[in-house]
Parts: structure tokens; C-alpha cells; sequence
């Protein structure tokens, strides 16, 4: 690489339906464990699909629901809160005002709306509708752990952790902040079943990334957060170094509101401008954690544009996508994937891609599967592509 | 790098454009009143009141173009994105080259909740039978689906314009605009595109008026009235802004006008809840960007919205750093509240002000309040010096964001816009 922002990771937190700290997280992804499975905390009679990603014990656990704190929100605030301690943030001098917040949303407190509207407020008083504004999804992180630097909630539909990480790398960049908090954060919801439902997009058993069988996405829930430094802040501290932010780019499709560019048009340019950021050559990249969802359009979609920039290297280029063990968790996913990427760079292993048993020749990917496989890796690349044409690949880079 | 505005597209239940945004903030009248027309169950809303812009304005600012599939907030950046450009005379070769950030509330919100209330099979009256509920399901439509994010009013306006450039949209409360400006000015100043749309968009949704925080549980039916002691609460209001952000030397390639520059943009969160913190430290962070003292600016157009704690809190920040002396506009006692379009909107009327170089005056106020501290409050219009004017912005989640504008003419100016952390 021949320019280096200067950005850095310095501390990890997730929370997935394989696990609520990154060392169960990591363990069952490299496992090629499935998270997935059928719905428990939501009435799917009169759906078609009842299988999705859901975090079946958490909200056991919240059972009744509080009915003031939506999950999403919960599930920022344990996220953020293990990253800053993953990155021994408290008590390291810096000022709080100089640590911010960003999430990544697809929905937000939008799921917390169906209970309101199912029970309005005439019968019952105690619904507290300030959670209405998704902008809680950060704030209440920030007001948890104190940080008030800049603050700001981001959507970029299905993109959106990585768009959290480029905003929290650019506040750094520019000196706004001196730490920042990049997560992604969403729940299930019933609208959001009905939805990818109406799209006929749902698989009705498993997920299978890129696999010739492949049958559609499922839905699902979850959290991650990451730390950001600059590197000579984090190293003045001796703060851990899970690797590098070395380049992004968001750009936008503006093909259609569902479906991919059929070329993967905006896929590529988004890889070859983080590629560029990062002065790094296609030649450079070890690993793809793929978007992968598992469907038809977009795995195809994908595979273009990876060919595309890739060319003849494709043939040789480790890629795997999480969703076959998560399902989609929507904002949420790329920082889910971003925590993967740095500790697969970590200790040199890419995780298989959970349910991919008969790689489909149509899209001539070098697809991880079934096994881990042992990678040394020093620049990765994280893809992300969202509904509405939202696109943002992130490449990260070895500490 | 200079960073320029060249163009702006407005609608506000005040109508089509700058102007009419400007007449209505100067007669201090109220725009588009009407009372919704609730698809949800009684009970869920409570007030049904709000500024709204007339389905008769969509329709002539988009001039015949396509409206199906597109939800109330995409109709309404589209449109404002149409005039926006023609007034930039943008070049539609550059389309492509052009990126969009957008602030929102609520964008979707409304379609999230039919959606998921169709999908349940109920009436008004929430009830539902068992035979309707599968029949239901299958009505969900799947072109009104993709509506229900955040992200669609930015994500269909780079559709429909071919802009393929960086996308994002910003869900910041009514601070958002200003964020939104510190996004783009960054990209622009990265290199990372030649044009940026800054919008900010917001329509009322029928579940936002049961209650609104800030204001002790109430909203206003009548002329919002900021920072007076007669304030009753803030009203809610419609608004599709966009911006145009463009390099000064792109501009002056161009050889368009510039309506203003972007001096400095600040933003700020208070942890613990304290507005008055948060907004005090955008607003010095701002003005340190760019190196201007507080006398250096003409005027702050505020964003007091009529709610009790939150202009008495904005007061006791602006008293704090400008005290008695600058001039302070609050157009929300015209416009209602548009939060996530609001600091648009203020930024739109603060560009006109600059033009006509007169500052209007703060419409429903009469006399502060006991808990407002002290500051200059304009009761009628002023005249404006050629210089810098502050835009400040705040949500009642308590973040800030302060920008800083001018037309480049005056001494104090300076060629670089910054962003800064309120410190």
C-alpha cells in the first residue's frame, strides 16, 4: 500500500446470534456454525417463511419487553460499551468530548413502532414515543458511556456499518474527534418480514451464499461496533491494534430501489475507489468478505463485479460471505463483517461460508466453503451493498 | 478548498422556492395548516395538526414527471432537487459525477407502518379476522416496501437523476441539515466528487404528532412563537430542501453564481441531556474552524421552535457566546418545524437574508420569556451587514450543529471551510 490513512481498530464488540463477545463469535463462524433457524418471538402464522436470524435467547431474556428501551438500541449500547472496553477506552485520558458515536441503521426504533401501533397509547400510557426518531440508536451509546463527540446515526440501507466506519474515519481524518465508535445495529420486525416476504426474496430453510441452490436471504438481527483511532494516538497509548482502515467508497447504483446493477456496476467502483484510497492494486487483496445474501440477483451481481476488478486473479482470490451463518442482519451486517475481516487477518483463517455445498459455476468465485482455510493476509476487502443502490466496500488493511 | 453553494430548491407549505419561503417568514403568517387524515388507530394520535405542502405544489414542481412508486418524502426531495439544479444551471452531463447526502426524521415511517398494518389485515378499529389476515399478507405490495427506510428519498432521487456518486442519508433530528452540509463539504474537499446535493426532507407523520419531546408532552395548534413567553410548543411542518455544493473553482469555471460559501460547519452531543452545553460548543467550535470571533457574525438564525426547556436552553447557549448583541432569527415561528429539513430551511432563509441584506423578524414573537436569557430577539426586520451569518441547529436528543456562512465579500472571510467537534 502506498498511502495509509492513519486510522486504525482498537477495539471490538458484537453481538450475533453465534455469540455476544467476538472470541464465541469467532469460534462458531470458523466452525461454519448456523445461527439461523426458525422464528421463536414472532407469530408467523400468516406468513409463508418463519425462519430468520433471531437472537432467541436476548429477547427471552427481555421477556416481558421493556417496553421504554427498543432492542436495537440495547444491542448498540452492548456492542459500543464492549468495543470501548475491548479498547481499554475508559480511563485512557482520552476526553470524552473528543469520543463520538456513529451507527449504521436500516430501520432503526422503526420495529418498536408495530408495538405502539398494536397497542396504542390510549391503552398504553407507559409507550414512549421519543424512541420514534431512530437518531437513539447513537445517542443512547454516547449518553451510556459519556462520549460526546460527534454524534450521528447513518443509513445507507444494507451498507450502512461500512458507511458507520468511512463517517468515523473521516471525523478522525479531520480532527474532530480523537476516538470514534463505528457500529451497525438492527432488530427484526414484522413489517420487515412482510416486506422481503412480498419480494418473494426469503429462503425457506437456509441460507446458501453463492451455492448453484441458492433460494434467497433471511432476515435477521444483531450488532457490532468498532473502535477507530489514529494510529499515533492509539500506539502513544499502547492501545491493542486489530488492523488498518485504509480505504472506502460510497457510491450509489441508481439502477433500481431493489435490485442490483445485473454488471455490479457500483460494486466495482466502490472496491476499486477503497482501493485506491488505500493505494493498493487488486494484486494486493488476500480475502473478500463478501455481501453475499443468498440470493440469485445479488450473489450474480456480486461475482460481476468482483471478476471486474479482479480479472484473472479472481480464480485464485479467497471470498466467503457471513450470511449463510447469520442470515442478513441488514445495518448491521458489514460491521458484523468488518469485526471478521480483522480477525481473520488476525489469525490468518477465513471462515467458511456456512451452507455453501455446491459452489455455482455461474459465478466463478474461489468461494470458501465448508472448511476454514488457512490465509496469510495483510490487505481484505468488506463488501456492502444495500437496497436503493446504496454501496460502500471498505478495505482494511493488517495493524 | 473553498466550498460554494449554487443552488437551492425549497418547498415549504409556504409554496414553490426561496421567495415564497422568504415572503412567508417576512409576513410572520402560517403556511399550509391542516388537520391529518389519520390511517391509524384512534388513540395513536393524539394532535392531527401541522404546516403541510399542498399535493397542488408537488404536481407543478414536477412538472408531469413519473410520481408512481415514489412515497411522499421522494416526491418531495425530487422536486426540490429539480429546481435546485435549474438554479444552479448544473450541467446534465454532471449528473452522474454528482453525489447526495439527505437529513431525515422520519422519511418512511408512514409507509413502515401501513405497510405493516396491511400486512396485518386491520381496520381502523384494530380489529381483524383470522379469514382476512392471510388475504392481507399477500396485499403487501412489494413496490411500497423499499419506501419504509430511511435511506429512500436519497437512494430514489439518485435513481431518477442518474447521480452515482456517494449516497447517505443522515438521521440526526432536526441538527441533521448541518451534518448533512459537514458531509458533503467533506467529500467535496476529499476530491471524492464534483457535486454534492444536500438535502434535508420531512413530512408529518401521522405518529409523530401524539407527542412531540421537548415540550413537556404538548404542541402547539396555532403559531409556534419561538422564545416568546406565550410559547406553547413547537408545530410540526413539511419542507423538501436541496442545496447544491459545488468547489468555488468549479463554480467559477462554471461561471455561476454563488449564493454563498461554507465557512465552517461544528456539531455537538451532550451525554447528559444538557442542550444549553451542546449548543454552546457547536457554536464556539464553529466559529473556532474558522477563526471568527462572535462579533464577526451579523446574525444567527436559531432554531427555537416555541418548545419550553429547548429555546430556553438555546437562549442561555447563544447568550453565552454572542450575548446581547447579535441579532437572532428564529424562522420556525413561520415555518413550524421541519426537523430533519429544518436547518435547511433556516439555512435557505439565512442565504436570502444575506441577499437582501435584511434580517427578518422572529415571527409569533412578542416578548421573551422569563426563562429566556437575554438576547437580541428581532421583533422586526433589520438590516443585514455584508459578513458572516451563523446557522445553528439542535435536536431535542440534545446534539447541536452550528454552520457558518457568507458570500466570501467580507474582510473577516477566509478561503477554508472546517468542521470541528465542539469542544
Amino acid at each position: 500500500m502506498k498511502s495509509d490513512t492513519g486510522i486504525v481498530v482498537t477495539g471490538l464488540g458484537v453481538s450475533t446470534t453465534l455469540g455476544h463477545d467476538i472470541e464465541t463469535f469467532w469460534t462458531a463462524l470458523r466452525e461454519g456454525t448456523v445461527g439461523t433457524g426458525d422464528l421463536e418471538h414472532f407469530d408467523t402464522s400468516m406468513l409463508a417463511n418463519h425462519r430468520g436470524g433471531e437472537l432467541v435467547q436476548l429477547r427471552g431474556q427481555r421477556q416481558p419487553p421493556d417496553p421504554r428501551v427498543p432492542l436495537v438500541v440495547d444491542l448498540a449500547i452492548a456492542t459500543a460499551t464492549s468495543a470501548t472496553h475491548d479498547a481499554r477506552l475508559t480511563n485512557s485520558g482520552i476526553d470524552g468530548a473528543r469520543i463520538g458515536v456513529v451507527f449504521g441503521t436500516v430501520m432503526g426504533t422503526r420495529p418498536a413502532v408495530e408495538r405502539w401501533l398494536v397497542q396504542p397509547q390510549d391503552e398504553n400510557p407507559e409507550a414512549d414515543l421519543s424512541w420514534m426518531s431512530s437518531t437513539a440508536v447513537s445517542r443512547a451509546p454516547a449518553s451510556k458511556l459519556n462520549f460526546a463527540g460527534p454524534n450521528c446515526v447513518i443509513s445507507t440501507a444494507c451498507a450502512s456499518g461500512n458507511s458507520a466506519i468511512s463517517y468515523a474515519a473521516d471525523a478522525l481524518m479531520s480532527g474532530q474527534a480523537d476516538a470514534m465508535v463505528a457500529g451497525g445495529s438492527d432488530e427484526l420486525s414484522y413489517a420487515m418480514l412482510l416486506m422481503f416476504e412480498s419480494f418473494r426474496a426469503l429462503s425457506p430453510d437456509v441460507v446458501r451464499p453463492f451455492d448453484l441452490n441458492r433460494r434467497g436471504l433471511m432476515l435477521a438481527e444483531g450488532a457490532a461496533a468498532l473502535v477507530l483511532e489514529r494510529e499515533t494516538d492509539a500506539r502513544a497509548r499502547k492501545a491493542p491494534i486489530y488492523g488498518r482502515v485504509v480505504g472506502w467508497a460510497n457510491v450509489a447504483d441508481a439502477h433500481h430501489i431493489t435490485a442490483p446493477h445485473p454488471q455490479g456496476d457500483g460494486a466495482a467502483r466502490s472496491i476499486r475507489g477503497a482501493l485506491r484510497q488505500a493505494g493498493a492494486s487488486a494484486r494486493d487483496v488476500d480475502y473478500i468478505c463478501a455481501h453475499g445474501t443468498g440470493t440469485p440477483t445479488n450473489d450474480a451481481s456480486e461475482a460481476s463485479a468482483i471478476h471486474s476488478v479482479f480479472g484473472s486473479l479472481t480464480s485464485e482470490m479467497p471470498v466467503s460471505s457471513l450470511k449463510g451463518a447469520l442470515g442478513h442482519t441488514q445495518g448491521a451486517a458489514s460491521t458484523i463483517e468488518a469485526v471478521c475481516c480483522l480477525l481473520a487477518m488476525r489469525d490468518g483463517v477465513v471462515p467458511p461460508t456456512a451452507n455453501c455445498e455446491t459452489p455455482d459455476p455461474a459465478c466463478d468465485l474461489d468461494v470458501v466453503a465448508r472448511e476454514p482455510r488457512p490465509v496469510k493476509m495483510r490487505l481484505v476487502v468488506n463488501n456492502a451493498f444495500g437496497f436503493g443502490g446504496n454501496v460502500e466496500c471498505v478495505a482494511l488493511g493488517a495493524p | 478548498m473553498t466550498v460554494v453553494i449554487t443552488g437551492l430548491g425549497i418547498l415549504s407549505p409556504y409554496g414553490i422556492g426561496a421567495d415564497a419561503l422568504t415572503r412567508g417568514v417576512a409576513n410572520g403568517s402560517l403556511g399550509q395548516m391542516s388537520r391529518s387524515t389519520s390511517s391509524f388507530p384512534p388513540g395513536a394520535c393524539e394532535i392531527g395538526f401541522g404546516m403541510r405542502i399542498p399535493e397542488s405544489d408537488f404536481a407543478a414542481a414536477l412538472d408531469g414527471e413519473p410520481r408512481r412508486f415514489l412515497n411522499r418524502e421522494s416526491l418531495l426531495l425530487l422536486a426540490a432537487a429539480r429546481l435546485a439544479l435549474a438554479d444552479a444551471h448544473h450541467p446534465r452531463g454532471q449528473i452522474e459525477h454528482t453525489g447526495i447526502v439527505v437529513s431525515t426524521r422520519h422519511a418512511g415511517l408512514q409507509d413502515y407502518a401501513d405497510l405493516f398494518w396491511t400486512g396485518l389485515g386491520r381496520d381502523a378499529s384494530r380489529h381483524a379476522s383470522d379469514a382476512t389476515q392471510g388475504a392481507n399478507r399477500r396485499r403487501v405490495s412489494p413496490a411500497r416496501g423499499p419506501q419504509t427506510g430511511l435511506n429512500a428519498p436519497a437512494a430514489q432521487l439518485s435513481i431518477r437523476l442518474g447521480a452515482r456518486g456517494p449516497n447517505v442519508t443522515l438521521t440526526n433530528g432536526a441538527a441533521g441539515g448541518i451534518d448533512a452540509l459537514a458531509y458533503a463539504t467533506s467529500a467535496l474537499e476529499a476530491g471524492r466528487i464534483r457535486t454534492m446535493l444536500v438535502g434535508g426532507v420531512e413530512v408529518i407523520p401521522d405518529l409523530t404528532q401524539s407527542r412531540t419531546p421537548r415540550n413537556d408532552g404538548r404542541a402547539s395548534r396555532t403559531l409556534p412563537r419561538p422564545f416568546d413567553r406565550d410559547r406553547a410548543g413547537p408545530l410540526l411542518g413539511e419542507a423538501g430542501v436541496i442545496a447544491v455544493l459545488e468547489r468555488a473553482k468549479d463554480a467559477q469555471q462554471r461561471g455561476v453564481r454563488v449564493q454563498a460559501r461554507v465557512r465552517a460547519t461544528s456539531t455537538a452531543f451532550a451525554p447528559d441531556d444538557d442542550l444549553e452545553t451542546a449548543s454552546r460548543r457547536s457554536l464556539m467550535g464553529a466559529l473556532e474552524a474558522c477563526t471568527l470571533a462572535p462579533e464577526d457574525i451579523g446574525a444567527v438564525f436559531a432554531a427555537a421552535n416555541g418548545s419550553i426547556a429547548g429555546d430556553a436552553a438555546e437562549s442561555r447557549a447563544l447568550h453565552t457566546v454572542f450575548g446581547e448583541r447579535t441579532p437572532v432569527c428564529a424562522v420556525k415561528g413561520a415555518t413550524a418545524d421541519s426537523m430533519g429539513a429544518a436547518a435547511l430551511i433556516q439555512l435557505a432563509v439565512a442565504i436570502s437574508s444575506i441577499e437582501r441584506r435584511s434580517i427578518p423578524a422572529t415571527p409569533g414573537f412578542q416578548s421573551p420569556g422569563r426563562d429566556i436569557a437575554s438576547i437580541r430577539i428581532l421583533g422586526a426586520p433589520e438590516p443585514l451587514a455584508p459578513g458572516p451569518v451563523a446557522i445553528h441547529a439542535w435536536d431535542a436528543l440534545s446534539s447541536s450543529a452550528t454552520a457558518i456562512v457568507d458570500t466570501g465579500e467580507h474582510p473577516a472571510s477566509r478561503p477554508r471551510a472546517r468542521r470541528a467537534s465542539g469542544t
